[in-house]
């Protein structure tokens, strides 16, 4: 009889501890959980962590925030995680990097609306190409070299795809190599001679690919991917220095701005890729209330001193911000994509393979 | 070069490094010691605490525990025939037959000497090599990494027992588990059974646990046996100091398993999770006498333990001088160089070579201290391995299955292990061996990967014949599957893994195997002619067409040695009769049963209830514990998973029905 009172008592304390909801606008003495997509200790893991080590002292009361990593779906389980949870207590924010293609062209596996979640907040992580020299001596010799080999993650990869469409609108002839694990797996290629070209994150190129081999002469910066601010409109991007954008290597070297349907498609999808690297969202049913609170605490906590120092460290210079409201509209444009979009993005998938 | 390695050596020994590198060697211990953690784990958990200090201070912690995992990861392989992680996976061939003869002391005072010698033989050769590596480094391409793997395979004519065929059968099926997911060439899902957990592949960790664990403690639980078969007082010829003497007499397998290490470390992408099964079967095919591998042969446990810790610092100079990550751990530890400020490049050869130094010296001092400290505890650790089997085998079990848990955090987790752990006890019975298995699931994706990638990257074939490695790694291939077809027409001077018992019921299960795997390699063909992308359905294809005929053939023997057995027997029902006697088949299925109850349970109630509930009822029922016995049990068990899982890693348990 004691013993049953026993277990009766730990059954009680768990189900009373897991389920209890949050009543106030102060969260002290509460407990975050954020959730990323990725095994622990990759970057997406890493960058989170980082973020989330700031984040809990820009939100009222300083709760705890603890970090839990749901990998697998190729990134979509954490999204359906979300997507599942009924009577949130706005006590779980699911934090990751988010593929448009995947919800684009409607990715088997993920069940999630992401329009129907409410967006706390999200950074973006912009790109660039670069090329080997032994073949392409200098950038703008870039359409006339045939045959360079284009080192690739999987066909529906941002990255293979940003850099499979720059250089199809420059009219490169090109070989797709596709199915690298990851930017460093391509660059390792490249070091080796095995891939020619690689689209790649800046901060991969400012920490990996510029100390070694641009400076001594062996890889040469092309072109960085441009960022679309929230009028459509193609705006610099102070941390890409010197590195011109696409569209000022292309009217360099083509001599007109670029235009066509490719490069439509390319403006189209450039927000879309880019713009929302590692987004925030909450469960779909969460309180209003809560939500400002948190997406104003994102803010501060990308506007933080300490974090900012810390941001440099990480990627080089700071990640751009995209407000709730650009990344909202961001995501319904990607979740109601018009039927042309997802028809040739699933054609374009379908030929990079 | 002199200078830098003293300066390195002057700062790991400058307050407070010497104590950050105790810290983490110390906490290193412990997380290595618990199956499924491992040194990723490790550092993901002590790198926030890192942010802000010193970069000296801050590596000497990170390091401390990096290089220690690999040590303490023995001790599950050794006691429970569960690899602590990827890195002791080989360890448990001969490691865990060794405990089971009473001489898990001495397996451990082998283990951790070669540990250290092999630590610190790693770290000095890599110092030593530091102006040339990069050339080593660049010279392997993707075709030399696909014949590395090819290679690699190779060794299941080594891990295959006295039966290739079932041997190469097992690898095919292991091959083909890998191929499970997206397909990384053209992201396209295969056999992935409409679910979310099937579609980034299987993880391995909850296959290995499975596995290996599972059929262990299951036999444990049902003989009701300590680990160890021999009883204590009998147990005289195991003592650590005799563990320590093999690793003399076996100096130059040491010496050749580290170098083995430290240059298949350095590579990236295939270091440490098959760095020990490479010198596992360098050992074994360097020894004249290998009827002892398999069967608890001390040289099993050297190899890989000496090549394991030597493969840390094999990875750790490409990823601080060239930026090239060997391994997941390597990668962490290059975020960790670039969050403090430091740029992995030359500089890490030049203007920071001190640096550098001591991020070696700490790998140096870390394997020899850790070596110390388990050395210390082994008297204590290995008596474990003469309790009786109920006071150990749910404490086991909790273990395990939160190891499989860390994988991914899904019942996909769970289902894995148990079907795993099921296969693993039936082909225990049936004689199959379970080690190619793991081999070709720690190759496939390395080959697919690397032989999708050649193939696009090399026209034509040329790559064959002119690449000189890759030519020479072709001749080791040839040399390899010769020996090894030699010995099919020897099988006596082949070692015997682990089977079962002989006879009728063995065969009667070693049928019921072949038809398992024909009828799934039958089905998926069929399924990976529907691929619409050829490069999607090129590997299995691959596989599976060598698979058929290989499990047909095998079907063919078995039926004919089952027909033989149960003619013998005087008939199916007698057959059938003795088959289930002979797997103890109600208590294993009551051992499954309680394992199947914690999984469904957890779906209504939550990990945190249904484990404690399930320990609870089996100390009770089955271990005929007192009542505050078994609830004391339980609490510990609640209390592990609550402090250790949710608290100190903070896992995602699974959301249940009751409690959310």
């Amino acid at each position: 009889m004691r013993n049953s009172i026993i277990i009766m008592l730990i059954i009680g304390s768990l189900s009373g501890g897991q389920g209890c909801t949050r009543e106030s606008e102060d969260f002290a003495g509460n407990t975050i959980s954020v959730y990323v997509g990725r095994p622990p200790g990759s970057g997406a893991d890493l960058a989170v962590r980082a973020f989330v080590r700031h984040w809990q002292k820009h939100i009222p009361g300083r709760p705890t925030m603890v970090v839990k990593n749901v990998p697998g779906g190729g990134g979509s389980r954490v999204w359906n995680l979300a997507w599942d949870k009924s009577n949130s207590n706005d006590l779980e924010i699911f934090f990751s990097p988010v593929s448009a293609t995947a919800v684009i062209v409607r990715q088997e596996g993920l069940r999630a609306d992401l329009s129907k979640m409410p967006l706390i907040g999200s950074l973006m992580s912009p790109n660039m190409t670069f090329a080997r020299t032994d073949r392409l001596k200098r950038a703008e010799d870039l359409p006339d070299v045939k045959g360079l080999q284009f080192g690739g993650q999987a066909p529906a990869h941002r990255f293979s795809i940003l850099g499979r469409l720059t250089l199809d609108i420059l009219g490169v002839e090109y070989r797709h190599v596709t199915g690298f694990r990851g930017a460093s797996d391509v660059f390792n290629a490249m070091r080796r001679g095995e891939v020619e070209i690689q689209t790649a994150p800046l901060n991969f190129y400012r920490f990996t690919v510029e100390p070694g081999l641009v400076q001594s002469g062996e890889v040469i910066p092309l072109w960085y991917n441009p960022v679309v601010d929230e009028n459509g409109e193609i705006v610099p991007l102070d941390a890409a220095g010197e590195i011109p954008s696409f569209v000022d290597y292309y009217e360099a070297k083509i001599g007109k701005p670029p235009s066509g349907e490719l490069f439509e498609m390319l403006l189209w999808l450039l927000p879309k890729l880019n713009g929302i690297t590692y987004a925030a969202f909450l469960p779909p049913d969460s309180k209003g209330q809560t939500l400002e609170i948190l997406r104003d605490s994102f803010i501060r906590v990308t506007e933080d001193e300490e974090y900012r120092a810390e941001e440099v460290k990480m990627f080089g210079f700071n990640l751009p911000v995209v407000s709730p409201g650009h990344g909202t509209r961001i995501i319904e444009d990607m979740t109601n994509a018009p039927e042309h979009v997802k028809t040739f993005l699933n054609q374009y998938i379908q030929q990079g393979r | 070069m002199i200078d830098g390695m003293l300066a390195g050596l002057a700062l790991v020994f400058t307050w407070p490094t010497i104590a950050y590198l105790l810290l983490g060697v110390f906490i290193g211990m412990w997380i290595g010691a618990v199956p499924g953690l491992g040194g990723v784990v490790g550092l993901v958990l002590l790198l926030p605490f890192t942010y802000g200090m010193d970069p000296v201070p801050a590596f000497a912690l990170l390091m401390g525990l990096y290089a220690v995992t690999s040590s303490s990861d023995t001790i599950a392989a050794i006691l429970l025939g569960i690899p602590g992680s990827v890195a002791s996976q080989a360890t448990i061939l001969d490691g865990y037959p060794l405990a089971k003869k009473g001489q898990a002391a001495r397996a451990f005072g082998a283990a951790y000497t070669v540990s250290a010698v092999g630590g610190v033989f790693g770290a000095v050769l890599m110092a030593a090599s530091l102006p040339f590596i990069l050339p080593v480094i660049f010279a392997f391409g993707l075709p030399e990494f696909l014949m590395l793997g090819l290679l690699g395979l190779t060794m299941v004519g080594v891990l295959s027992g006295g039966s290739i065929g079932k041997g190469l059968t097992v690898a095919a099926f292991g091959l083909l588990l890998t191929t499970i997911g997206y397909a990384e060439a053209t992201g396209v899902p295969r056999f992935h059974l409409g679910t979310e957990y099937l579609l980034d592949g299987i993880p391995l960790v909850p296959i290995v646990l499975g596995l290996f664990g599972i059929p262990e403690l299951l036999e444990m639980a049902v003989k009701d046996t300590s680990i160890s078969r021999v009883r204590l007082s009998d147990a005289r010829d195991g003592d650590m100091l005799r563990g320590v003497r093999d690793v003399v007499t076996h100096r130059w397998l040491t010496l050749r398993s580290s170098l083995i290490g430290t240059y298949v470390g350095i590579l990236p992408g295939l270091g440490g999770s098959i760095v020990d099964w490479i010198a596992y079967g360098h050992a074994v095919q360097s020894a004249r006498d290998k009827s002892k591998f398999g069967k608890g042969d001390i040289r099993g446990v050297i190899a890989p333990e000496a090549a394991n810790n030597s493969s840390r610092a094999g990875a750790l100079i490409p990823t601080v001088a060239f930026g090239i990550p060997g391994s997941p751990g390597a990668a962490i530890l290059l975020s960790a160089l670039v969050i403090m400020g430091l740029q992995p490049g030359p500089d890490m050869l030049s203007v920071n070579l001190d640096l550098t130094f001591s991020m070696i010296w700490e790998i140096v001092f870390a394997n020899i201290l850790v070596a110390a400290l388990l050395m210390l505890l082994t008297r204590r650790i290995s008596k474990i391995a003469f309790l009786p089997a109920h006071s150990i085998v749910p404490g086991v079990v909790v273990v395990l299955l939160m190891g499989a848990w860390v994988a991914s955090s899904s019942m996909g987790d769970w289902w894995t292990c148990l079907a795993m752990g099921v296969l693993g006890y039936a082909m225990k019975q049936g004689g199959w061996p379970r080690p190619p298995l793991v081999l070709a699931l720690v190759l496939g994706t390395l080959i697919e990967y690397n032989f999708q990638l050649t193939m696009q990257s090399y026209e034509g074939l040329s790559w064959l014949y002119q690449r000189p490695i890759v030519v020479c790694i072709e001749i080791a291939i040839v040399v390899t599957i010769f020996l090894a077809a030699r010995g099919i027409t020897r099988p006596k001077s082949l070692p015997v893994s682990d089977s079962g018992d002989a006879g009728p019921a063995m065969s009667l299960m070693s049928v019921g195997l072949a038809v398992m795997f024909l009828a799934l390699f039958m089905w998926a063909y069929m399924d990976a002619r529907t691929f619409e992308d050829p490069e999607t359905a090129r590997f299995p294809l691959i596989v599976l067409t060598a698979a058929i005929p290989l499990a047909m053939f095998v079907f063919v023997q078995d039926v004919r040695a089952c027909r033989r057995g149960v003619s013998a027997l005087g008939g199916l029902g007698r057959t059938l009769k003795f088959a289930s006697k002979s797997w103890d088949l109600p208590a294993s299925l009551n051992f499954v049963a309680y394992l199947l109850a914690i999984i469904l349970l957890t779906y209504v109630v939550g990990q945190l209830v249904a484990v404690p509930v399930v320990v609870a009822a089996y100390t009770r029922r089955w271990g005929k514990f007192s009542w505050s016995a078994s609830i004391a049990y339980a609490t510990i068990s609640f209390l592990v998973i609550w402090i250790l899982y949710t608290r100190i890693m903070n896992l995602h348990l699974y959301p249940s029905l009751l409690f959310g």
